[in-house]
This record gives C-alpha cells, structure tokens and sequence, in this order.
C-alpha cells in the first residue's frame, strides 16, 4: 500500500511566529494516524491545508498522489471531513442539512445514513439551531463518514460528545478502518488516540516534532500519582526505578510522577501497606514541557 | 451590559442617521428649490396631499419650511424608524437567544429583565442619536436657506418618531418570544407594522376603519405636531405611544422570564418519533434552490411587500395624475411634481409607474434584496457554511456561480411577483402599459440586482462587514440622486452617479442595449473577481 497522504515543507506563515512551518509527513494507506498537540499548535492548520480550505505559503500536500490545492475537488470526492468547529446552519433540519450536502455526492447511502444516525442516537428530524452541541458533533460526524470515503480527517472529533457516544464513535472509526479506510484525525487528548491510533505526530508551537508508533507513545506517557501509605512509604525502593521523577514525600504520603510502563512501580508499592492512590494524566503541555525538559537534560 | 447592547446598534445607528441627514437635506433643498413659488407650491401639494392621504397624513402649514419637514420628511421618516425598530427588537430578543449570547449574559449573573431593559436603553441611545444628527442637520441646512426651522420644533418632533420607533421595538421584542427564529419574529412584527400603517392611511379615507384606528401607533403620531407653526404639539398623544411602548416592554420582560432559552412561549407538543434518514424534498437536491429553500420565509416576505409596493404605486398613479392635473398646470412646483414623479416622461401614466415603480421603488428593492444575500455570503465564511461546502467535491468557482444563479432565481421570482401588482393596479385604474416595454421594465431589473450582487461578492473577499454598509450607502446614494438632481438644479451628471439611471426609463422608453450592456458588464465583471478571489483567498473563520 502507498501512502494516502504526503507532506513537503507544507508551510502556513500568518506571521509572529504563528501557523505551520516546513511539514514533512508520510501517512500510510490503511492506518489510523493520530496527529496530536495542544491548543493552539497547528494541527487545525494543518488540516485546512489538506482541505485546500487555506493556501500554503510553501510547500505542497498530496492526498492519494493527487496535489491537494491544485486537485481539490477529486481529493473531496474520496475525503469526509469533519471540522473542529461546527457551521451555523440555522432554520434547516438535521434531514435537510445532510440531503442537501449528499446532493454534492453521488456515493451515498441513505441506509448508512440512517444506520450511522441511529447508532449515535441523533434525531434528523430537529432544527440545527436546537440541537445542544454534542448533537451538532454527532451531526458532522454522519456528514463525514456518509459517503464511506477512502480518508476521513477529523479535527477533535470527540469534542462534545458523552463517554458512551464517544465508545460508539470509536467503534464506528474501527469498522471504517476495517473497510481499507485512512483516517487522519487530530486530538489533544493522548489517551483518545492511544485508544484508536496505529501512530501518532506531535506538533508544538507550528512544528512537527516527533512521529512515533504507540509503543513509543508509551514513553511520553506520564501519569501525576499520589500514594497514601499506612506507614513509612518506599522512598529508597521507588528513587531507583527509571521512570519514577519528581518524588515528593510528605507524612506518609508520597507524589511523583511516574512515566511509561507502571507495572515496576505498582509492584514496588504494593510491597507496602498502600491505603489510598490517585493518578493523574497531566495536560497536553504539562507533558510536553515534562518530556522535552527530560529531553534537554 | 448596556455598551454591550449599544455596540449592536452602532453601524445600524450610523446608517440610520446618514439616511435621515440625506432624506432631511433632499427635502429643504427641495423646499429651497421652490423660491417664490411656495404659496402655488402649498396650494398645489395640500391638493396633492388630500387625495394621497392613505398613505402620508393631511399636511398642515405647508408654506412653510417646517410644515413641508414635517409633512414630507418626518411623516416619511417615521415608517422607517419604526422598521428599524423591528429589526433591533427581533435581534434583541431572538437572535441573541440564537447566537447563545442571552446563555452567556444569564450564566454571568445578569437578569433576563436587565438584558431587556439594556437593550432598550442601549437602542432608544441609538434612535435617538440618529434623529439628533438628522434634526441638526435640518436645523443648519434650514438656517442656511433663510428660514430656519428652532431645534427645539426639531427635537419635539423627533420625541414622536421616537416614541413610535420604542414602540415598535416593543413589538420586535414581543414577537421574539412567540416565535422561534429571529426572521420568523421580524416576518411577523413586519406584517404587524406594515398592517398598522395601512390601517392608520385607509382610516383617512374609510370611515368604516377609523373606528379602529385607535390601535395604529401611526394614528398617535399623526396627531403629534413639533414642526407645524401654531399647530398644537400633542403631548398626550407622545405620552400614549410611550406608555404602550413601556406596557409592550414589561409583557417582553415577562414572557421572556417565563419560557425557556430557545424556546417560545408555546408549549411544544411532544415529539414525534426520531427521524434517521435524509429528507427527500427535491428543492435540497441543489444548492441553489436549497438556498432559496432556506430563505423561503424571508423571500415571502420580500414577496409581500414587492407585491404590495408594486399594486400600490400603479394603484397610486391615477389618482395622482388627476390631483396634478388639477393643480395651477403652468407653475414651476408643478412642473418640478411632473419631473421627479416621472409623469413628465412620455405618456404620464407610464411615465409615473416606469420612474416611481421599475426605475425607483423596484431597482432600490431588487438592489436592498442583493444586499441581503451579500451579507448573507459573508456570513457564510464566518459562520462555517462556506467550509462545510467546500468539504464536499464542489469546485470553489461554482459557489460563486450558485450563489449568482440563486440571488438571479429569487430576483425573477420577485420581478414576477411584481407584475402581478402592477397587472392589478393597472386592472384597478383600468390602464394599461405596453406588454412588451413592461416585460424589458421587468427583465432589466436582473442586472440591476447582478450590479449589486457582483460587486456584493468581489467585495465580501476583502472587507465582508465593510462591503455590505458600502452597498447599501450605494444603493440609497442611488435612489436619492435622480430625485435630488432637479430639486437642487445640480449639475446634470450628478443622476448618472446612481446605478438607478443606469437601468433608465424602460416602461417609457423600451429596450436600450447600452445601458443593458453595462449593467450586464459591471454585474459580470464583479462575478468575475469573485471567482478569482475565491479561488485565491483562505476561507474559514
């Protein structure tokens, strides 16, 4: 299999140092690519460049070998995209809203759409403007997914939605990709795309900075833990694991942050007479900062 | 919370009072104009004026600057502050609730009674700047020309208007609470106005409805004489449409209290069982008639008042023939009546309805219709529709091709709608007007609104929020030129300024290719750099 989408030095400069800069990236036909970042990162930008919605300052993109702003209209014909923030779109019901945009395609199903609606529990029979706004995600991912296309680039697609529409969202992801579908979507949460992703991209500040597979996604995850022991905690035993920083003891309770594999350090606590434990995962940035200050070091 | 409110109003306020300063500044040029003939001039239009009375109230002191202010322009201006009124009242009360603004002020502590009584205060700041810069204006211009009108006849004046404009801001504010979107509200507080103002003229005539004509602001106002030397003011009649305002205002105040955000005061019925599958109405099979679709309540609007406006005129022609025919024929009001009524111009029946209806009234509602859809293009980028579109194999160029062949569909259905009224007030007169020049009358009005939409659409890829107040000072620019040219005997170019005579006499003068030509020319290049700048340009919010 080729690639489905290819990137060289794709560049968005809205000056200040704000937009994408010199993007390389390969995403392979058939797989499920995470493109991760905190707010404010680029990764909306990066998408509306794949979109042919925005103009790149340099660079090109191409999406199944065709150049994505040049060739637009036939990338869009094998693409359902979904936006990170939703159209007003007013008066029209859910029904209309999604015949009329699948009057611009001839490749869809009205049984899939149906199928897609009632698995998300979305009433096509409502206004837009009364749907609360996990309803308008659910909106835009039927309009995305539709037409079974060959990419799907998904900006934040969980956003607004509720734990169990999110499982119903992964799975519908899931079968997609089972069909031969590429799926590129954006998040900024880490454990969503750990959940779905074959590999990842992390963007910072407009850049790429590292692709990785899952297994290597391991070693950026870091979790905040607090442990409340009955008696003296492990200070020694825990200070000689690798993955164990930050200890702080207090009384009897203890705060680190423990990164990668937990099983070396649930065995060393579980030595002592463990009465109470939290764990954290720490936003985007905060684990950021954490891995490229361990890094620097 | 009320300089919140007041940011809403300001561009609005802003045209509002250009429109008064240039409406006022027409009107004693017009006055001025009249020289020594002001005498045979009052004579002549209090003449007029008793026939017309269905649509402008009985003049009073017309010979002088003030009574012609406040006859012509005050009497005039009021209707349109009042749908100014409207249209901030439904935007107060609906589409905040629309955009999640009335979420964001109730989650921040505000009361649903403040954000009401902001707004009011905030829109009766705005109404009241606007009528200010229009009565300043009025009282230097007059000054100017040797008889000056006091600010204070100005300013008690102006008290009316305003107190009918709040008052039909009350009604906004009360159709925002029983119906559910913001046009929806503005329909209906449209047709509550525009009932109330016919109900008001015909009263003058029927006596049948001035037993209820009670119930018409516009009756109150009537009644209101800040202007008209020697004429009493009508206190009273201030302090009614005050009090019903503030009355319309707290039943706003409660029924906004007592129903839910995003919902009505109705209670809706329960809903039927949840639909999956995507509708099957033909119109949404393609964007153009998907976006007629989307409008269709506002185009019945439009639709109504076209056809209304349309019966009225040719309704209006004969008897205004008649009352000019009656007047001194030689003198030079009469003359300057012949000249911007159009009744001059070739056979006077034609005349009147080709100028007064196609070449004013017509170009100005198919141009203000264009407007519309041009703000609603800009929109369109920074709402997401435009993204959402162009997520689908849709090539960039062809919106902008849908969107010209959509505002060129509504704008034939509008040219059509406008026939019939002008078949049944020419029924009505039983006159009659060359099939053929009313047809070229009708068609030339396409590119009128293509003029608009064209240079509507190239612009919107610039400056969105710019292009849409540029357009309509165009377009008001247009409608006052032709009519301010003689009154002022300015110089004989100054008509050509105005798109309007471009588009010419047609129901007089037939088809003239030239003026076709560069109608069609402006529209298509316009169109032109809008397929360009949209092919160019970023899209997105």
């Amino acid at each position: 299999m080729g690639d489905a989408i290819v990137t060289v030095g794709l560049t968005k400069d809205y000056g200040g140092q704000k937009g994408l800069f010199d993007l390389a990236l390969a995403v392979r036909e058939g797989e499920v690519f995470g493109y991760l970042g905190p707010n404010g990162a680029g990764k909306t930008t990066t998408i509306r460049l794949l979109m042919s919605l925005v103009r790149a300052t340099r660079g090109s993109a191409s999406i199944f070998g065709l150049n994505a702003s040049a060739r637009s209209v036939d990338v869009k014909r094998v693409v359902g995209y979904l936006p990170g923030e939703l159209a007003q779109l007013g008066g029209l019901r859910g029904d209309e809203i999604v015949a009329s945009l699948a009057a611009l395609r001839p490749d869809v199903d009205r049984a899939f759409v149906a199928e897609l609606a009632e698995r998300l529990d979305l009433d096509l029979g409502r206004r837009y403007r009364q749907y609360s706004r996990g309803n308008k995600q659910k909106l835009g991912i039927v309009l995305a997914f539709m037409h079974r296309p060959r990419l799907l680039i998904l900006d934040e697609p969980t956003s607004g939605l509720d734990p169990l529409n999110q499982q119903t969202f992964y799975a519908i992801l899931r079968e997609a990709r089972e069909r031969g579908a590429t799926i590129f979507l954006s998040s900024h949460i880490l454990s969503e795309v750990e959940a779905v992703c074959d590999r990842v991209g992390i963007i910072r500040a407009g850049r790429l900075v590292k692709v990785a597979g899952l297994h290597d996604l391991n070693e950026l995850h870091q979790r905040r833990m607090e442990i409340q022991f009955a008696g003296d905690p492990p200070l020694a035993e825990l200070g000689v694991l690798a993955n164990v920083d930050q200890i702080e003891a207090s009384g009897t309770s203890v705060r680190c942050v423990v990164r990668g594999d937990v099983d070396a350090f649930v065995r060393t606590i579980a030595r002592a007479h463990v009465v109470g434990l939290t764990s954290e995962e720490p936003s985007l940035e905060e684990m950021f900062l954490g891995y490229y200050r361990g890094d620097a070091g | 919370m009320v300089r919140a409110a007041l940011r809403a109003n300001v561009w609005t306020g802003v045209g509002f009072a250009a429109l008064g300063v240039l409406y006022v500044l027409f009107l004693v040029a017009a006055y001025a104009s009249l020289g020594a003939d002001r005498a045979s001039a009052a004579r002549d239009l209090e003449t007029l004026g008793a026939g017309f009375s269905f649509i402008i109230a009985l003049p009073q002191r017309l010979d002088t600057n003030a009574g012609y202010l406040a006859w012509f322009g005050y009497g005039q201006l009021v209707a349109v502050f009042s749908f100014w009124g409207i249209v901030a009242g439904t935007y107060a009360s609906r589409a905040e609730d629309e955009r999640g603004l009335s979420d964001l002020w109730l989650a921040a502590g505000v009361t649903r009674r403040r954000i009401i009584l902001a707004h009011a205060t905030a829109f009766a700041i705005a109404v009241s700047a606007a009528l200010g810069v229009a009565a300043a204006a009025a009282a230097a211009l007059s000054a100017i020309d040797g008889e000056p009108i006091p600010l204070s006849a100005l300013a008690l004046q102006s008290v009316g208007v305003l107190a009918v404009t709040l008052l039909f801001f009350a009604i906004g504010l009360c159709a925002g609470q029983v119906v559910s979107t913001r046009r929806g509200a503005l329909g209906v507080a449209a047709l509550i106005l525009v009932g109330l103002f016919l109900l008001d003229g015909f009263s003058r005539q029927w006596d049948a409805l001035s037993a209820i004509s009670w119930v018409s602001p516009f009756a109150y106002y009537d009644r209101v004489h800040g202007l008209a030397p020697g004429v009493p003011f009508g206190a009273g009649n201030v302090m009614v449409l005050f009090s019903v305002a503030a009355g319309a205002m707290l039943a706003a105040i409660v029924a906004f209290d007592a129903r839910d955000l995003g919902a009505t005061l109705a209670r809706h019925g329960t809903a039927g069982p949840p639909r999956h599958l995507p509708a099957t109405n033909p119109a949404l099979r393609s964007q153009v008639f998907t976006a007629l679709y989307d409008q269709r309540v506002g185009l019945t609007v439009w639709f109504l008042a076209i056809a209304w406006q349309s019966f009225f005129i040719t309704r209006l022609a004969d008897p205004f023939l008649r009352a000019l025919a009656s007047t001194t024929a030689n003198d030079a009001s009469a003359a300057q009546l012949r000249t911007v009524t159009g009744a001059g111009h070739g056979a006077p029946f034609e005349g009147f309805v080709g100028f007064e209806w196609f070449s004013s009234l017509a170009c100005l509602g198919v141009a203000g219709y264009a407007i519309t859809q041009v703000a609603r293009w800009a929109s369109d980028d920074t709402e997401g529709r435009l993204e959402l579109l162009l997520a689908a194999p849709l090539a960039r160029s062809r919106v902008v091709v849908q969107r010209a062949l959509a505002l060129a569909a509504a704008v034939t259905l509008l040219v059509l709608v406008s026939h019939i009224g002008i078949a049944l007030g020419t029924a009505v007169n039983d006159a009659r007007l060359d099939p053929g020049r009313l047809a070229v009358a009708s068609a030339m009005l396409l590119p009128v609104a293509g003029v608009f939409g064209g240079i509507g659409a190239a612009a919107t890829a610039w400056r969105p929020r710019l292009t849409v107040g540029l357009l309509s000072g165009l377009a008001v620019l247009s409608f006052f030129l032709p009519f301010l040219q003689p009154v002022i005997r300015g110089p004989e170019w100054l008509p050509h300024l105005s798109v309007f005579d471009l588009y010419g006499t047609p129901l007089s003068d037939g088809f003239e290719a030239w003026r076709f030509g560069w109608l069609t020319a402006i529209a298509g290049a316009g169109f032109t750099v809008a397929v360009v700048a949209m092919r160019c340009r970023d899209i997105g919010r």
